[in-house]
């Protein structure tokens, strides 16, 4: 910082900003006219008018907000040209609360919007109640004959080897050409798509880039597909959506893609990430290589799970065309399991509230602890940052519950406490460790995971050891606190047991103690609370007038004098100020 | 058992190859667990196949023995006792350093020790640190001389030679008692005209004291025996002639006269080898009539070293000699529960578990400290061994087992449990037994799964801890241990936790990136520890990095500005410095000497007497870190700052998290002083909670300590060498080439043999022993033990230097960013 800054005033709060890099864009921003071309706005136009969605809302990540306004500007233009009248409201969604690669379902909720339209990086998963329709670049400004120049040094060493392309959807669409250059000397190399049900009615148009198309996503039935028909000409195109009704898009609320990112000519069957699909392997999925295009700060959650998939990974940088292998860190997240078992009070972290199934998982997570002895609170605090997860530090292991793309906090090293993902968590709840060099991050795949402790709880819970403390590898001693709720049958005995005094669920004249002691615990309207007794038992600041000393402080006190009054805005110190 | 008065706890201590397991055989053997003849060659508390195959002792191992002693004997003794039977519990100890925990555990449960010296090798550095630990726990010691006959056959010596090397043992053994004197524990220094040192041979069986050649000749001078054995013993010269005793050399006529102890002690046994090795038969019966020693018809027909063996074990039989000492001089649980009750528990000493204690009252409430863990057949569990210091143990008492974190009041740490039975150890088999009273040694069945080392046992509610015990030596040898197959972790994981139940002093953690790491004290300890896991444990095969060093980072000077750091929000602001604490009171916080469980007041006290703190600061100490107890402080030096206990948590939640993971390279710090000069706070609470100030007060730890010459230390061995005087160049070169420094060389009196002790940095150490070996042709084998931690010389942040390097290496190696980031990285400015 130059001179200029000076000290923050206190309660001023801009300061806090001072750190947040600009978003800079690392290419230089498009003309006015260009954006209509990388954005493909006359397809979008067509598409909300075919729709006729009412209600547009535009949602941008941080480095494209620069173009929200021309884009907004042009559609209601648009709108206005071809309808000779204002019936369409254009609302642009900045600052998501979470990620940004997801649809912000409740910012669009907010202006009652009819469709999101994404625009930039997406995940691609699936959303609960909208239609979206995700925006790419679809003049993406690459030197292709570098980039295909850098696949050949990452991998001439020998041609024969099994080579998966992958791109961040934003990037799919120079996917296919890099592969055409490359598969005459490649032979064994694969591109992927993005995984929307594919239907080859267009494979004649392959020649041009920006080609329209839509695709219908709803996974249920794959007949309810549409048929996108390119008529050759660059700006007109006519999409039909499978199913545009409301009661419809309930269920399976309709995705469009524009551009399309599908690659046509060849049949992308299986899936391997729950947004990507490639054709039919020659050999198993972990004897390839992956090269991975992407933008410079690629999504690491996507990354690592894409290299626990794959033998090895190279990621190549659009912007800056450098070749690179991601620092692999599984082994790290191999210890934050071990941390979460000897965990005794667990944070679910909500870092999503517009993925589906989040709820799901939410109550599955909540059944699994509970039945593993542990303790669990769950939080929804907005974008997580250092500060505010430090504030409770009652928490040993936070959960996050997130996007795949952006929602999965992996570098958590400047966190007080470390961040893990549902499955690490239902791993970490067996009884037995397991790791196996996976590492799934989709909420599908832990809703079928079972959880290791439910045929134990009925035995476990009357045999004497119940309580025994469990051996902490990190450091190596053992751990007596990993499951407060193991105690309870203990403590529902002794409740029974001791005086209607102590009994908290007794009525009105029972102890008006807030927490109650009870054998081991601390607990709070017969909930055993692991906050509470930290409070209680680890920190020395118990609140104010906890440092009250009658020995020392046994002085009469000070006369009470009146002080200021009213509010922030406005102190009035003394008599003589009111008026 | 339960007469306590005629019970004595002690371990058998010495350098390694001195004959403790050998000795101790004598003992087993008068119990009549082991036959005569295999004394000496079974060496039955080497329970371990491999202790047998190595010839080593890697775990201490306790057996209970049963004694009788004569009436004469027991008025000897200067203590209570009642009747003449003794019940001797013995712990035989490894004498390698690498295993120097396994004899601070079995120090602990036990009142006396026997000290092994070999007549040859004398004290050496495992003789000392020993001897040293043992002094510290206020065990009274008791010496043997091993290996006399290696001095007779061997290198042939006169008696005077002889006479010589056992005066400088015992002095040299006397040097180091006198150094870590103890007041309460009084005069420990040993005596041979008092009976405290006795002269042995393990192998053949024989062992004297001069106490029993005092009874033989105060009957023949008339003497009394007291007297009789001061006369035995230094400048104390018997003239033939006039029959007087003198203690000039020389008689009047200037003729040189023998010394007493030459005389009438050593010359019958250089008789006895005289005879029997230079095979003059018929001198043999002569002499033999003379001692009073009755041959059986077979036995006769021996000759050379078999006849050596049972003329000598006749003569003069170990197990007595060894057993007259123990029993008169080694004291009963009740003579040394008195004096060393207060160093033992935590609590205050008026508190009735201390008072118990003191009494070794067997009807007051149980105290008892299990010190290890012994393995049963039963795969998995162990007994917890430990001793009861105060009550009765029986089989089914509910007790309570806290563990070593635990503080009274709290319920961390703490089980009430009931044990499921209570045995006693006898090397490698146990009795059942219904219930053990204060003062003896035990095994329990049944608690295993609550401690994981050590830690109390007691029926008293408000009772402390026992104090845990501190390892002379530090798990600084580390290597990362991964399974092959995904499949076996549960296993390895579950080894692991055997492995450290199992070793008092191994460490099995896990390191920032993710590896599962087993810290020894050395290779040696290394190798056992990895065998074990692999074989017994785990039952895996498994996949180990090359051994590593853990450093720690430090500071050298005062930051040279002061560091600030602003909370995210803006609204706090923490001002501090860092400075370098003392090596001695670094040195006292880690071995506990200044302990974060202390009275701050009592403790401020200690730092300022000894280690010229100011008084005012010394009181403000706010926490040790890492983990709460490590040699790290953070000392507040504000002036009336609003708010600032509230803070106070969050401050010592930051600083164990900033001293555990380091700025240079996530190592532990170390003897870093943090001093907090001043605090801004928001004056509301919800702004000042601790995710405001845990992340700053851990940048500002990190800033100050960058600001302050960062650097980091290394572990350094202490190297002993003993070797005869042509390997010494070859010792000399290896030496060079590592990094090591000469401390000093010396010649032992009396022998070929040179001493050569060396500081070599642990780094260097990895596959020193071998190449000492090639040096040397083999003549050279050196000891090594964890001596200090030594400041490496350059910039750590400088990637050119050697720490640099080093630096750089581990960086990668842990997945962070090369470069070190600057001070700027956590310095914020005003």
């Amino acid at each position: 910082m130059s001179e200029i800054s000076i000290a923050a005033p206190v309660l001023s709060t801009e300061s806090e900003f001072d750190k947040v890099a600009l978003a800079a864009r690392s290419r230089p921003s498009p003309s006015e006219d260009d954006l209509i071309k990388v954005y493909n706005l006359d397809q979008l136009v067509n598409k909300i008018v075919e729709n006729d969605y009412k209600s547009i809302a535009l949602q941008f990540p941080d480095d494209l907000i620069q173009d929200s306004t021309y884009i907004s500007r042009f559609l209601s233009q648009q709108f206005l040209k071809l309808e000779g009248q204002q019936t369409r409201n254009v609302y642009i969604l900045a600052d998501t609360s979470y990620s940004p690669c997801c649809i912000d379902e409740v910012a669009a909720k907010h202006v009652n919007a009819d469709v999101v339209v994404h625009f930039g990086n997406a995940c691609l998963n699936p959303v609960r109640s909208f239609p979206v329709i995700y925006v790419f670049d679809s003049t993406v400004n690459v030197d292709m004959d570098l980039v295909e120049t850098k696949f050949v040094e990452a991998f001439e060493e020998d041609p024969n080897q099994h080579i998966l392309l992958v791109a961040e959807t934003n990037y799919s669409i120079i996917l296919n050409d890099l592969y055409e250059r490359v598969k005459a000397k490649f032979p064994n190399c694969l591109p992927s798509s993005v995984n929307a049900l594919h239907d080859d009615t267009q494979s004649d148009e392959t020649t041009s880039a920006p080609t329209a198309s839509c695709q219908s996503c709803s996974g249920s039935n794959g007949s309810s597909c549409c048929n996108a028909t390119g008529n050759g000409s660059k700006d007109k195109s006519n999409c039909h959506s499978c199913s545009d009704k409301p009661s419809d898009t309930k269920t399976s609320p309709s995705v469009y893609f524009i551009p399309t990112l599908d690659i046509p000519a060849l049949h992308t069957e299986s899936t391997f990430l729950p947004t990507r699909r490639h054709p039919s392997l020659k050999t198993d999925l972990s004897d390839y290589k992956a090269f991975f295009i992407t933008s410079p700060s690629p999504s690491s959650s996507f990354v690592l799970h894409l290299s626990t998939l794959v033998s090895s990974v190279t990621l190549l940088d659009v912007d800056t065309l450098k070749l690179s292998t991601p620092r692999t860190t599984l082994q790290k997240r191999y210890r934050y399991m071990n941390v979460a078992r000897s965990a005794s009070t667990i944070g679910l972290l909500i870092n999503t509230l517009s993925l589906r199934n989040v709820n799901e998982v939410l109550a599955r997570l909540k059944t699994w602890i509970t039945q593993a002895g542990k303790k669990h609170y769950t939080f929804v605090v907005g974008k997580p940052n250092v500060p505010k997860l430090a504030n409770f530090d009652v928490v040993d292991i936070w959960v996050v519950l997130g996007c795949s793309m952006g929602g999965i906090i992996v570098d958590c090293d400047k966190f007080y406490k470390p961040i893990i993902t549902p499955y690490e968590l239902n791993l970490a709840l067996q009884s037995e460790v397991a790791w196996t060099g996976q590492w799934l991050i989709d909420f599908e795949a832990v809703l079928k995971m079972s959880s290791g402790e439910e045929d134990q709880v009925s035995s476990d819970i009357s045999s004497d050891d119940d309580d025994a403390p469990v051996f902490d590898p990190i450091s190596g001693k053992y751990v007596s606190t990993s499951k407060p709720l193991r105690r309870r049958a203990h403590i529902d005995i002794e409740r029974d047991s001791s005086d209607t005094v102590n009994a908290p669920s007794d009525t009105s004249n029972s102890t008006n103690a807030l927490a109650t002691r009870l054998s081991s615990q601390l607990a709070i309207r017969g909930t055993v609370s692991t906050a509470a007794e930290y409070l209680h038992n680890k920190t020395t600041w118990n609140g104010l007038g906890s440092d009250f000393d009658e020995s020392v402080d046994s002085s009469e006190g000070a006369t009470v004098k009146e002080g200021r009054g009213g509010i922030a805005r406005g102190y009035r110190v003394g008599e003589t100020d009111r008026t | 058992m339960d007469k306590v008065t005629n019970v004595r706890n002690m371990s058998v201590i010495a350098h390694v190859d001195h004959g403790k397991s050998t000795l101790t055989d004598s003992l087993v053997q008068r119990a009549g667990i082991i036959s005569a003849a295999k004394a000496g060659e079974a060496r039955f508390t080497d329970t371990r196949k491999d202790e047998q195959e190595r010839g080593i002792t890697i775990k201490s191992t306790a057996i209970s023995l049963y004694g009788e002693m004569t009436e004469e004997d027991t008025k000897e003794i200067k203590q209570k006792t009642q009747g003449t039977e003794f019940l001797v519990n013995l712990i035989d100890s490894p004498g390698h350093v690498d295993f120097s925990s396994e004899v601070t555990a079995a120090l602990r449960v036990t009142d006396g020790a026997l000290v092994v010296v070999d007549t040859v090798e004398g004290v050496c550095v495992q003789t000392e640190t020993v001897l040293r630990q043992a002094l510290a726990e206020r065990i009274k010691p008791v010496v043997v001389i091993n290996k006399v006959d290696r001095a007779l056959l061997e290198l042939q010596t006169t008696k005077e030679d002889l006479y010589q090397s056992f005066a400088r043992t015992v002095e040299s053994v006397n040097v180091v008692i006198s150094t870590y004197f103890d007041k309460s524990l009084g005069d420990v220094q040993v005596y041979p005209e008092k009976g405290t040192v006795a002269f042995a041979s393990g192998l053949h069986g024989w062992a004297f004291t001069i106490r029993q050649f005092a009874i033989r000749y105060s009957k023949k001078f008339g003497v009394d025996r007291e007297k009789m054995m001061e006369r035995l013993w230094g400048d104390s010269f018997f003239n033939p002639k006039t029959k007087k005793w003198t203690n000039k050399e020389k008689d009047a006529d200037g003729k040189v006269l023998e010394r007493a102890f030459n005389m009438f002690v050593l010359d019958p046994i250089f008789k006895i080898f005289n005879a029997i090795m230079n095979y003059k038969k018929e001198e043999i019966p002569v002499l033999l009539e003379k001692l009073e020693i009755n041959l059986k018809s077979d036995e006769k027909e021996l000759e050379g070293k078999a006849l050596l063996k049972i003329v000598m074990r006749k003569f003069l039989p170990a197990a007595d000699a060894l057993m007259e000492m123990i029993v008169i001089h080694l004291p009963s649980p009740v003579t040394a529960q008195a004096y060393r009750a207060e160093t033992l528990y935590e609590g205050p000493s008026d508190d009735p578990a201390c008072l118990a204690i003191k009494e070794c009252d067997p009807k007051s409430d149980l105290m008892l400290y299990v010190s290890k863990m012994v393995p049963t057949s039963d795969k998995g569990r162990f007994y917890a061994f430990g001793r009861v210091f105060a009550g009765t143990v029986r089989s089914g008492q509910k007790v309570r087992i806290q563990g070593p974190n635990y503080i009274p009041g709290k319920k961390d740490d703490l089980f009430i449990k009931a044990i499921q039975r209570t045995v006693l150890m006898m090397g490698r088999f146990v009795e059942p037994i219904d219930d053990v009273p204060a003062g003896n040694i035990v095994g329990l069945v049944g608690v295993d799964q609550f401690l994981l080392k050590s830690g109390t046992l007691t029926t008293y509610e408000n009772a402390h801890n026992l104090k845990v015990m501190k390892f002379s030596v530090s798990p600084v040898v580390q290597v990362a241990v991964d399974v092959k197959n995904a499949n076996d972790l549960p296993k390895l994981v579950e080894g692991l936790k055997r492995l450290s139940k199992s070793d008092p002093c191994v460490l099995t953690t896990m390191s920032e990136s993710g590896e599962h790491i087993v810290a020894c004290t050395g290779e040696l300890h290394l190798e056992i520890c990895l065998k074990d896991l692999e074989e017994d444990h785990a039952g895996i095969p498994l996949k180990i990095s090359p051994p590593v060093v853990s450093y720690r980072e430090t500071v050298e000077a005062e930051s040279s500005m002061t560091a600030l750091s602003k909370s995210p929000n803006k609204h706090n602001r923490i001002y501090v410095k860092a400075q370098p604490i003392d090596e001695e009171l670094a040195l006292a916080i880690e071995n506990g000497t200044v302990n974060p469980r202390d009275d701050f007041k009592v403790r401020a006290r200690i730092m300022a007497d000894d280690y010229g703190w100011d008084v005012t600061d010394a009181r403000k100490i706010w926490c040790f870190g890492p983990d709460g107890s490590g040699a790290n402080l953070v000392v507040d030096q504000t002036k009336a700052v609003q708010y600032l206990h509230e803070i106070k948590d969050s401050v010592v939640a930051a600083f164990q998290w900033a001293t555990k993971e380091g700025p240079i390279f996530g190592e532990n710090m170390r003897a870093v002083r943090v001093n907090i000069l001043d605090v801004t706070l928001h004056p509301d609470a919800i702004h000042r909670g601790g995710g405001q100030l845990i992340p700053t007060m851990r940048r500002v730890t990190y800033a100050a300590t960058l600001l302050a010459e960062p650097r980091i230390q290394e572990p350094v061995f202490l190297v002993e060498i003993q070797c005869p005087e042509n390997a010494i160049g070859g010792i000399y070169s290896v030496l060079n080439k590592k990094r090591g420094q000469v401390l000093s060389e010396e010649q032992r009196p009396g022998t070929p043999l040179f001493t050569v002790k060396a500081h070599l940095p642990v780094n260097e150490s990895f596959g020193f022993t071998g190449e000492l070996r090639q040096a040397t042709g083999g003549q050279a084998f050196p000891q090594m033990v964890f001596d200090h931690w030594q400041v490496m010389g350059g910039d750590p942040l400088d990637p050119s230097s050697k720490p640099g390097q080093i630096v750089a290496d581990a960086r990668t190696r842990r997945g962070m960013k090369q470069e070190v980031p600057g001070y700027e990285e956590y310095y914020d400015k005003l």
